[in-house]
């Protein structure tokens, strides 16, 4: 406890005084590029927090989100005491910058709810059965939540527990949709290829994409098989044990074993009888690029060049490889490396595809910023050469090339949230919106005659269902007409190059799979008297592959299609040939009647009452954590205090309050208190944070020359963060403290009015493994000044430079490398320190110290261990991912005169714990003498720790 | 140096002898502690016959939900008790001015109809769904315990006289002369000698396609018994031997507990439809889709059925023919059971409100809002109205009346 007021203590002072430049971080940054002006609708169970631009959205998802908590005030038998705060962005790039949350939010979040505050915060991404679904998902968790601690209080119990996460969310997406073509295709791969987790090991897939559907399943089958009740008894059932596995086992009178017996038995039987009808994309195609995530391959050929673009993710950062088509020994190149400079932040990597020129102009698609850009490589030049970006366009998607490779077409979601078709002339520089609705239209292709544009979008009837159909955009005319008109999906129109075939994915008989249509006489810009370019009342189209899991993304090479495939948990990049053989032989066709049958959907909206003036969002807090303690230490004596913390129902503004006092008797006990106020802003890009503080006690500091003393201090601080990137910022820091100090071994005081000023740029674009970064780099760069303005017992300078770069060798090896240059001047100038497993290896920690330091370490990390495991008759553990560590490090600390350069060598073992910390033990031998000679004793250190 | 040793015993004996009164009462003290710590729930005089007396769940052994008090709102809070925990739809039992309240943390607390004060209570140590069944001096009680679940508990002596291990119970007893009948979530039914707590016979729900648990109370007419099963069954059982005599089904769980009237069967079913089944062979006489699941019992009395829905609608039923009369709309979900008063019918939502409703026209009559969800049916005696909250406290209402 102690420690952790210290910490507390530190933290602070870390923003106030000179040591604030001796101790830095690094990390990302959330950057604030769009200023938010957020309105509040209320509902009748709902706060609804969004901004004007997305106004007709958030009341579309008002309406969804009613109707969610009906249908499950119905399934829960329950209903939440609270209003529910909804906050919404109109897309995912905005939904990033959200501080509800302080982490990162990967690509693939779709929406969270989060327990402190009971919000839910949801983005947009386009189509509305999507933000339904999402709602209603997320609303799923509100109501589970707030049922299984009516339950526990209502027995007394403590509410704090919950269910295992495969319940969560697998209750989450079993009530909040139905078992679709995407869950389907997950399962269907796990069972063919011996995959499935059993529910009795479900903790090893904690968290991932397959946990959500096997959760999801597993419920499915639990409530079809002993009884649709049982999912609700669950949880009215949860007070009746601490642990799940016993809830579970009175509530279906089976173990996790015996039900797993069941179940998987079940899940063999309905699956692999697909085998008969159906192969895995392995088994009838040829492979092109099977490991790691590949997505949106597209062929360019140029004399006897013939190679595959595509996006892909094999070392943790996205980037666009290319690979030589059709060659028995191809080799994977990366083209444009992503996600370590901002112009590149972010590929999209499953949303967007690429598109060539006739003439070798590749488009793309990136998070640059604050918004996507559209990118143009020319292959042949190796280089990129124009970046567009657009102001009115968020996130942009899926961009073709015209014919002539002078215009480019594309899907783009607005600040409303509206997924739309735009070309954007490259000569003209002309922007031109060609949908404008609320339907989703995506994945534009254009026709090779120029006369048309493919596209998918759900503004059929069966689009409410989230089906997605195919159409034409007749550019002669801007009319829309239909090419499929059915209750399934149909996805990535592709033109042939003669024009004269489509080809798509459609999930039409359960799993998503390549089609082709031909068209029989060509098609017309001028309209028939039917009104349609397409020929007849409609065609047909066929199936061309029969896989088990699913096809997505099919482009046309030369001699067939090349596609990406889901397998073995898997997108691999997979070939089919003679593709009009395919067609002609293939027995499964589909008539496509395109005869509207009723009107395309609207999605109904509960609107604002106030439509003039929509009430502006102003402030509305609550407590984050409060807590108290008392410890005692023997050196220390005894401390008793408590903090606060508030924020905001957006995250933006943030005070934490903290009071203590160490008083060690009654006449100390005014003196000894110790406060601290802070408030910290993150709702502009440049956060900022401010505070006042007044502590008073006996401090023990490594970094002052004293070491151990009584220090009563009070002022205040001003410090702020501008991040130029994600990757790369500005800090700045200034603080002013009265600062009175007795040296207790030296029975001196020191009194000072300190006034401290740093500044600091720091970037960072490391990935990170298992037990620290294994790619990219980070350094920081600080300066700082400090000085006594009133009485002069202080004055000096310090600057930092700490580079850190992470060579990668392989997927999981790395050599880093870290140089550290500290440098500190002046009067009363505080010392560094160093020694440990932390930094100088093979020394006790923390026992050199100096107003100078250097270091310098190199390692070379790579994986040890997979999996330990030790089984007991009674029961067993099993350690994953020990990974291994050789090291040399070499460095010094001195005040005036440089004494010796000490190092060591060595090798060690890192073992990461649940994702939290990382246990090291390291062995070596110290070299000593100027690094002359080895020391005679080994070393050994076993601590805590990430890799630097 | 004698006489000193002497003096010097006849010293400590007499320090002996002064502390044994502090011992003793030491020990009186910790005894009395000690009993009242597990119970202090003994009455002082014996109960009497009340002519509106709610001795059990459902009022009847029909389980009809039909009050003999005539109680007309509006109603105003009179007294409330804290019972600091929670309770199931099942609601309280009244006997000659006392209350009985069950909790699901396994107390029953006795309190003073008029004005809620506490006149004892006692700790069963598992969870209470069940309302208690008072019958003269003694309460019969059923726990959730997977083992020891049934006790019988003599109010006078103010202790447990016997106990029956039957197994997990979380229905409502049904007494019924000199016997008890329980359903239990293994899926057993009992009858059970009132008097020694010894089992008559057992019947065993066959399993159709899955095992399921009972958590309906049985209702009967007398000589038959009849209960919902989580499988969707609906069962009647003899009350003689506890032999099968039909066996009806709907298309989901029935965790309602059936009402009897007039030679029917009424129940509601999680598939939506409110159910009536000829009492003498379980034929289906009508079947009425609500619209969306049943969690709670109904209420009949002459010619109607009332139910409530999860999706918050009470509705009334012609029993005959299960033709929908009226319906009333409430902001959430109905939990429990209504109850009839007279011509007043009064439901409880989770929009915290009490509705009262005309029973023949569904017309709003009076409703308030409380400071807790409502999920336990409310209970009339005489002028009082009482109704468990699940705020933890339940509410004693008055017409006219207040705190």
């Amino acid at each position: 406890m102690l420690t952790r007021v210290i910490i507390i203590v530190f933290l602070v002072e870390l923003l106030t005084t000179a040591a604030f430049a001796q101790f830095f971080y690094f990390g990302r940054n959330k950057v604030q590029y769009t200023t938010f002006d957020w309105h509040v609708l209320k509902t009748e169970h709902f706060d609804i927090y969004y901004y004007p631009e997305m106004r007709e959205l958030a009341e579309r998802g008002a309406s969804f989100a009613e109707e969610s908590y009906k249908a499950l005030e119905q399934k829960f038998n329950h209903n939440v005491g609270n209003r529910i705060p909804l906050i919404f962005y109109s897309s995912h790039l905005h939904f990033q910058q959200t501080n509800t949350t302080p982490g990162f939010i990967p690509e693939g979040v779709g929406g969270f709810f989060e327990f402190l505050k009971g919000r839910v915060v949801i983005p947009y991404n386009g189509s509305l059965w999507d933000f339904r679904h999402v709602i209603k998902h997320e609303l799923v968790h509100v109501f589970m939540h707030s049922k299984v601690m009516r339950v526990l209080s209502d027995h007394r119990l403590a509410q704090d527990r919950l269910p295992p996460l495969w319940f969560t969310e697998g209750l989450a997406e079993f009530w909040s949709t139905d078992w679709d073509v995407q869950a389907e295709m997950v399962l269907r791969d796990a069972v063919v290829n011996n995959y499935v987790v059993p529910l009795s090991r479900m903790e090893q897939i904690s968290g991932s994409y397959l946990m959500y559907k096997e959760g999801q399943n597993l419920l499915q089958f639990l409530a079809s098989r002993y009884g649709d009740e049982k999912v609700l008894l669950m949880m009215e059932n949860f007070w009746k044990a601490t642990s799940f596995e016993d809830v579970f086992k009175k509530t279906t009178g089976k173990t996790y074993q015996e039900f797993d017996d069941d179940w998987l038995y079940w899940l063999k039987k309905t699956y692999y009888p697909l085998l008969a009808l159906a192969d895995p994309p392995s088994a009838v195609s040829k492979p092109i690029v099977e490991e790691g995530f590949n997505s949106k391959p597209v062929y360019y050929q140029h004399g006897t060049k013939r190679e595959i673009y595509f996006l892909g993710n094999h070392t943790g950062y996205s980037s666009i490889y290319r690979i030589p088509f059709d060659s028995a020994k191809a080799k994977l190149e990366i083209v444009i490396e992503g996600e370590r400079t901002e112009d590149l932040e972010a590929f999209h990597l499953f949303q967007s595809k690429l598109d060539i020129s006739l003439d070798g102009l590749l488009a793309f698609v990136t998070k640059s910023g604050e918004n996507d850009a559209l990118h143009i490589y020319d292959i042949e030049r190796n280089k990129l050469t124009q970046t567009y970006k657009f102001d009115s366009l968020v996130v942009l998607g899926s961009p073709s090339w015209s014919p002539d490779g002078k215009r480019i077409v594309f899907s783009s979601v607005d600040k409303s949230g509206s997924s739309d078709l735009y070309i954007w002339d490259t000569g003209r520089e002309e922007l031109t919106r060609i949908t404008h609705d609320f339907y989703d239209d995506k994945d534009p292709a254009w026709s090779p005659d120029g006369n048309w544009i493919a596209f998918s979008s759900d503004r059929t009837p069966f689009g409410y269902h989230g089906k997605y159909n195919l159409f034409l955009l007749n550019l002669s005319t801007n009319g829309i007409e239909y090419l499929s008109y059915g209750d399934e999906s149909y996805y990535s129109p592709t033109w042939s190059p003669d024009g004269k075939s489509l080809v798509f994915t459609s999930d039409i008989g359960g799993a998503r799979n390549i089609w082709m249509m031909q068209f029989d006489t060509p098609l017309t810009p001028n309209p028939s008297p039917s009104g349609r370019g397409v020929g007849g009342e409609g065609g047909s189209a066929k199936k061309l592959t029969h896989f088990t899991t699913a096809a997505f993304d099919p482009a046309w090479t030369d001699s067939g299609l090349v596609f990406s495939a889901f397998e073995d948990f898997s997108f691999q990049l997979r070939y089919i040939k003679n593709v009009q053989k395919l067609y002609d032989s293939s027995n499964t066709s589909k008539s496509l009647s395109l005869t509207p049958l009723e009107k395309p959907w609207e999605p109904k909206a509960i609107v604002a009452e106030d439509s003039a003036q929509p009430p502006r969002y102003s402030g509305d807090y609550s407590l984050d954590i409060a807590g108290s303690q008392i410890s005692t230490d023997p050196v220390f004596g005894t401390a008793g205090g408590a903090y606060l913390a508030l924020s905001d129902i957006l995250g933006n503004e943030q005070y934490y309050f903290l009071l203590y006092n160490t008083a060690q008797s009654t006449d100390e006990l005014l003196e000894s208190f110790n406060i601290a106020v802070s408030r910290f802003s993150l709702q502009q890009r440049a956060n900022y944070a401010y505070g006042v503080y007044r502590f008073s006690g006996r401090r023990y500091d490594l970094r002052d020359p004293d070491l151990y003393f009584y220090e009563r201090v009070f002022g205040g601080y001003f410090a702020l963060s501008y991040p130029l990137s994600k990757f790369r910022r500005v800090e700045a820091a200034i603080s002013v403290s009265n600062s009175d100090k007795e040296v207790i071994y030296g029975i001196e005081e020191r009194r000072a009015l300190f006034l401290s000023n740093s500044i600091s740029f720091v970037h960072d674009n490391s990935l990170w493994g298992p037990s620290g970064p294994l790619d990219g780099s980070r350094f920081n760069v600080t300066l700082a000044y400090t000085t006594d303005i009133q009485f002069s017992n202080a004055n000096y300078y310090s600057a930092i430079f700490d580079y850190r770069h992470y060579f990668r060798l392989a997927q999981r090896s790395a050599y880093a490398v870290r140089l550290w240059l500290f440098y500190n001047e002046g009067k009363e100038a505080r010392r560094f320190f160093m020694g440990g497993s932390w930094d100088l290896r093979g020394y006790p920690r923390w026992s050199l110290r100096g107003k100078k330091l250097w270091l310098t370490s190199h390692e070379l990390r790579f994986p040890f261990l997979d999996q330990l495991g030790l089984r007991f008759p009674f029961g067993g553990v099993t350690f994953v991912g020990l990974r291994g560590a050789l090291f040399f490090d070499a460095g010094s600390a001195w005040d005036d005169t440089y004494r010796e350069t000490l190092g060591s060598i060595g090798g060690g073992v890192r073992i990461n714990l649940g994702g939290v910390f990382v246990l090291r033990y390291d062995i070596g031998k110290r070299i000593v003498n100027n690094l002359r000679n080895f020391d005679d004793e080994v070393f050994q250190q076993f601590f805590f720790g990430w890799d630097f | 140096m004698i006489a000193v040793c002497r003096l010097r015993i006849v010293e400590w004996r007499r320090r002996q002898i002064s502390l044994q009164p502090f011992v003793k009462l030491f020990f009186v003290i910790l005894l009395v502690v000690g009993f009242y710590g597990c119970s202090n729930l003994q009455l002082l005089k014996t109960p009497q016959n009340d002519s509106h007396q709610w001795q059990q769940y459902g009022g009847t052994i029909e389980r009809t939900n039909g009050s003999s008090s005539l109680l007309q709102p509006p109603l105003s809070v009179a007294w409330m008790y804290d019972a600091s925990a929670g309770y199931s739809e099942y609601s309280v039992t009244i006997a000659d001015s006392i209350v009985y309240i069950g909790t699901l943390l396994g107390e029953v607390y006795a309190v003073h109809a008029h004005t809620g004060e506490n006149i004892g209570s006692y700790d069963f140590e598992s969870a209470i769904y069940g309302a208690p069944v008072v019958d003269h001096s003694m309460l019969y009680v059923a726990t959730a315990n997977s083992e020891v679940s049934l006790y019988g508990f003599d109010l006078m002596k103010g202790r447990v006289v016997w106990k029956a291990a039957l197994g997990g119970i979380e229905t409502s007893p049904l007494l019924l002369g000199d016997n008890l009948f329980v359903t239990t979530l293994d899926g057993d039914v009992y009858s059970i000698n009132k008097h020694t707590g010894t089992a008559n016979w057992k019947f065993l729900t066959p399993l159709f396609e899955r095992p399921a648990f009972l958590r309906s109370s049985p209702a009967s007419d007398g000589k038959s018994l009849v209960f919902g099963c989580d499988d969707g069954s609906v069962f009647c059982i003899s009350i003689e031997d506890g032999k099968l005599l039909w066996h009806s089904r709907t298309e989901k769980s029935v965790v309602a507990s059936p009402s009897i009237w007039n030679g029917r069967v009424f129940v509601g079913s999680q598939d939506g439809a409110m159910y009536a089944f000829n009492l003498s062979d379980g034929a289906l006489v009508w079947k009425q889709s609500l619209g969306s699941p049943i969690y709670s019992s109904q209420a009949v009395g002459e010619h109607y059925v009332y139910a409530g829905t999860s999706s918050g609608d009470i509705v009334c039923l012609k029993s005959e023919t299960g033709e929908i009369l009226w319906r009333h709309k409430a902001q959430s979900a109905i939990s429990c059971a209504p109850l009839l008063a007279g011509k007043v019918l009064y439901v409880g939502s989770l929009d915290r409100s009490l509705y009262a409703l005309d029973a023949d026209t569904g017309t709003l009559l009076w409703n308030e809002t409380l400071e807790g969800r409502i999920k336990s049916m409310p209970v009339v005696w005489n002028e009082f109205l009482v109704l468990p909250l699940d705020n933890k406290m339940v509410v004693g209402m008055k017409r006219g009346g207040g705190e």
